[in-house]
């Protein structure tokens, strides 16, 4: 009797035991709900315009944030009162991000930040997917108005953050002898651009189009876009690609071109009248966990020292 | 007429052998698993190369260390059945009896001509589209046979021609390579570990022990032969 | 036997079984409910609309084109090359097997980047190129090298397999009877092989259909051009997200026809031992 029943129940334990095991795994790899892919990456360096920002989906494992990357002073340990802020931030302000986070966590002792920085549209796709954002920085007027429709910001916290204009950026080597605008149309040039669902896509095709209606025409404007060779998912891609010279000119924010390592990269300058005034929104997420360190952030980036921390990083601000 | 003068080293022991087989003549090579048996015949296809020596066939020179001859597998024109028969599963038996001829682009009448005399022969014309990967072992062997044949080569090889045989098969098997060897008149080389076969078909004996040959002599003086019981061992 | 001995074994068996049952049903809902969940994410209707839209017919007919092509040529170029790699010792034999390797290991945005390196505009071999006029970025060229790139392994290390682990004695023989190595490959070799051959056809296509990080930084995203069904399914899916969820149920759909139509050819192929 009792040999029987040992029997029974060692495998019943052993199946038991597997099943236990394989819910241990699953849940220890599952990322945690704050992020989800396709690939969310941190920046590290301000001014590396380099692949760190791309987001590229790969058939590897996506880079998981880490809570320390982006603090002057390490922490060893959490304790109640300090908080790690998830910021969803358009990648185009990775240049200002590490600085930003420094200053935050320098000013509200025991706060730290984490900047996924990727494309404003894959940002939003990942939270309406159910990622989790503390405080959402957006790149596109239109992609923070369905946001707010869709219930996701505290909308009384919505507010303008900084502004950027379109500049066209050259390789410093100038292969493609582009001195003006007008070259841009000429054949045989390789231009980049981002995607049409990329704010600085929309951006830099409103831009171009404000030029051909008052000066360059409509001929112009089908000429520079033949001349488009790759749209680009996000504005780093767009930098890469300029700065690795295998493309004649590209597209871009004011900004970037700010941040941009010494002597990598030359510009043409978009007249303000034609030019497209991208304003940044942020807003805090009805889902965060901590109003109150989010709207500590907010008012951070609106006070003199982060706004002059944007402007130091070719930022406009907002009037 | 097949003469060799092999030396090579093993990994055990030095393969040391000289011998001749005349036209119409079968030497069988006898001895332990690891003897060289194998090596022996895998030399003389050119598989392998000895260290020093030479291989002469009809005169012309396989192989001559001295000379820097080594004359490519496919070039030595020797019918060699593998101990396992290697017949091509992928192919008809016709097809695979076919091959050699197709390699070496003989016209289609004469392939076809010679693939039904050598079906005929082994008896199994009845399975010439059969796949080779259908048969049993006695069938396949009979198939690989026909197939080295085929190529009318100048010098006959078997390593363990009759293990995979049935009774039937077997006698048959026998007789047939006896009277090929001798109609054609070319040498043959043949490995077996079964005395009684190596009795019935072989005209001289070698036996090889470590890579030397211990005993060489006619069939009806091989020693501890109890050939009446069929005994193998040594 | 006793009775209750015999009892004991029963209730041992069946829950041996149902052990194992449930193994097999959670590993094949884990692997098919991701897939089934893009199927009810959109309607009949809805797909069927989409799949007239330019973006997805040009991405379909890129994608498609450019894989065969790369899948083609691995082939071509990759049997004998893994034939001849297998049957030789030849100097620097195990530095070319790990390098058969490499792009496996390798991030594919990684292979991207080394490729724009190499053969780009400014790349070592890409500014010679371009003093003759001829480009490599950013075209459909591009696409197909990138591709081959990251998806040969694939082909390679099964052929590279298959080839050692067949029994020498058919080629032994093969070559007794009089035959060329090119006839012995194609006669003897490639057919014995064939079926794991097929395999590794079948998952270099998938790896060159599914390709992403590498054709974007070598060869762009211009629709019609570059823009591969995997581009056009990340575009979509924060641009036009139906476009996106279209284009993944075809790259499934198209995934498992190919997979089932190999499995199928394969499996009339000889069983031998």
């Amino acid at each position: 009797m009792h040999k029987r029943w040992n029997d029974v129940s060692s495998v019943f334990i052993r199946i038991i035991c597997l099943l236990i095991f394989a819910v241990l795994v699953a849940g220890c790899t599952t990322s945690p709900p704050t992020n989800i892919p396709p690939a969310t990456t941190v920046a590290v360096q301000p001014t590396t315009m380099t692949l760190v920002s791309t987001p590229v989906p790969t058939t590897a494992v996506p880079v998981k944030t880490t809570a320390a990357s982006v603090t002057a002073t390490p922490i060893t340990s959490y304790t109640p009162s300090e908080k790690t802020l998830i910021v969803y931030t358009a990648a185009s302000l990775t240049g200002a991000s590490k600085e930003l986070g420094t200053r935050f966590s320098a000013t509200y002792p025991g706060h730290t930040v984490v900047f996924n920085l990727e494309g404003t549209q894959a940002l939003k796709t990942q939270v309406e997917n159910g990622a989790y954002a503390d405080v959402f920085i957006s790149a596109s007027n239109s992609y923070t108005n369905t946001l707010k429709s869709e219930g996701y910001f505290i909308n009384s916290t919505v507010k303008p953050l900084t502004t950027n204009y379109v500049i066209v950026i050259l390789p410093a080597s100038n292969p493609g002898n582009i001195q003006s605008l007008s070259d841009l149309a000429k054949p045989g040039k390789k231009i980049a651009m981002a995607a049409y669902n990329v704010p600085i896509g929309t951006a830099s095709y409103t831009a171009l189009a404000n030029l051909a209606k008052s000066t360059y025409g409509q001929d112009w404007n089908k000429s520079v876009f033949s001349n488009v060779v790759s749209y680009e998912m996000s504005e780093p891609g767009v930098a890469t690609k300029v700065s690795l010279g295998e493309v004649d000119a590209g597209l871009v924010y004011e900004s970037t071109y700010a941040s941009a390592p010494a002597m990598t990269l030359t510009s043409i300058s978009i007249p303000k009248t034609d030019n497209y005034l991208q304003t940044y929104t942020m807003g805090v997420m009805k889902q965060t966990e901590d109003s109150g360190v989010a709207q500590e952030f907010e008012d951070f980036m609106l006070s003199s020292v982060g706004q002059q921390i944007l402007r130091n990083y070719g930022f406009r601000s907002v009037s | 007429m097949l003469e060799a003068n092999l030396r090579k080293q093993l990994r055990d022991f030095s393969l040391n052998l000289k011998f001749r087989v005349n036209p119409g003549e079968i030497l069988v090579l006898m001895g332990e698993n690891g003897a060289g048996k194998t090596t022996v015949l895998n030399t003389i296809s050119g598989i392998l190369s000895p260290d020093t020596g030479f291989i002469t066939l009809r005169g012309t020179p396989l192989y001559d260390s001295r000379n820097a001859i080594n004359l490519q597998v496919e070039d030595r024109h020797i019918g060699y059945v593998f101990q396992n028969a290697a017949a091509f599963p992928h192919l008809s038996v016709a097809e695979n009896i076919a091959y050699g001829m197709k390699a070496c682009h003989l016209h289609k009448d004469m392939i076809i001509q010679r693939v039904n005399h050598w079906m005929e022969r082994m008896d199994i014309r009845n399975l010439a589209s059969v796949k080779a990967s259908n048969l049993s072992g006695g069938q396949i062997q009979r198939v690989a046979i026909a197939r080295a044949l085929a190529i009318e080569p100048e010098l006959l090889m078997f390593d363990e021609p009759f293990t995979a045989l049935d009774a039937d098969s077997l006698n048959t098997v026998k007789h047939l390579v006896k009277d090929v060897v001798t109609e054609r008149n070319i040498p043959c080389l043949m490995v077996t570990h079964r005395v009684m076969d190596a009795h019935d078909v072989g005209d001289r004996i070698r036996i090889l022990n470590q890579g030397t040959t211990v005993w060489e002599g006619k069939p009806e003086d091989l020693p501890a032969c109890e050939c009446r019981s069929g005994k193998s061992s040594w | 036997m006793t009775r209750p001995f015999l009892l004991q074994k029963k209730v041992r068996r069946t829950l041996t079984v149902i052990g194992a049952a449930i193994l097999i049903i959670s590993v094949t809902i884990y692997l098919a409910l991701p897939v089934v969940a893009l199927f009810f994410r959109t309607t009949p209707e809805l797909f069927i609309s989409s799949l007239s839209d330019p973006v997805v017919q040009s991405a379909l007919h890129l994608s498609l084109i450019t894989s065969f092509i790369s899948l083609g040529i691995v082939i071509i170029v990759g049997t004998p090359f893994a034939y001849v790699h297998c049957r030789n010792t030849y100097p620097g034999k195990m530095v070319v097997d790990t390098l058969i390797d490499l792009p496996l290991v390798l991030p594919p945005a990684v292979a991207g980047l080394a490729l724009l390196v190499l053969y780009g505009r400014v790349g070592f071999i890409g500014s010679y190129l371009n003093m003759f006029g001829i480009t490599l970025a950013f075209t459909t060229l591009a696409v197909i090298m990138a591709q081959i790139f990251v998806a040969s392994p694939f082909y390679l290390r099964q052929a590279k397999s298959l080839f050692e682990q067949l029994d020498p004695s058919y080629e032994q023989t093969a070559r007794t009877l009089g035959a060329s190595p090119l006839r012995i490959l194609t006669t003897i070799t490639i057919p014995l092989t064939a079926s794991g051959l097929v395999s590794g056809a079948v998952m270099t296509f998938g790896r060159a259909l599914g390709e992403f990080g590498a054709t974007i930084m070598f060869a762009g995203n211009l629709s019609g051009v570059t823009q591969t069904m995997p581009l056009a399914v990340y575009v979509g899916m924060e641009g036009d997200f139906n476009v996106g969820l279209t284009i993944s149920i075809l790259l499934v759909l198209i995934s498992f026809s190919i997979m089932i139509a190999m499995r199928f050819l394969a499996s009339r192929e000889v069983k031998h031992a």
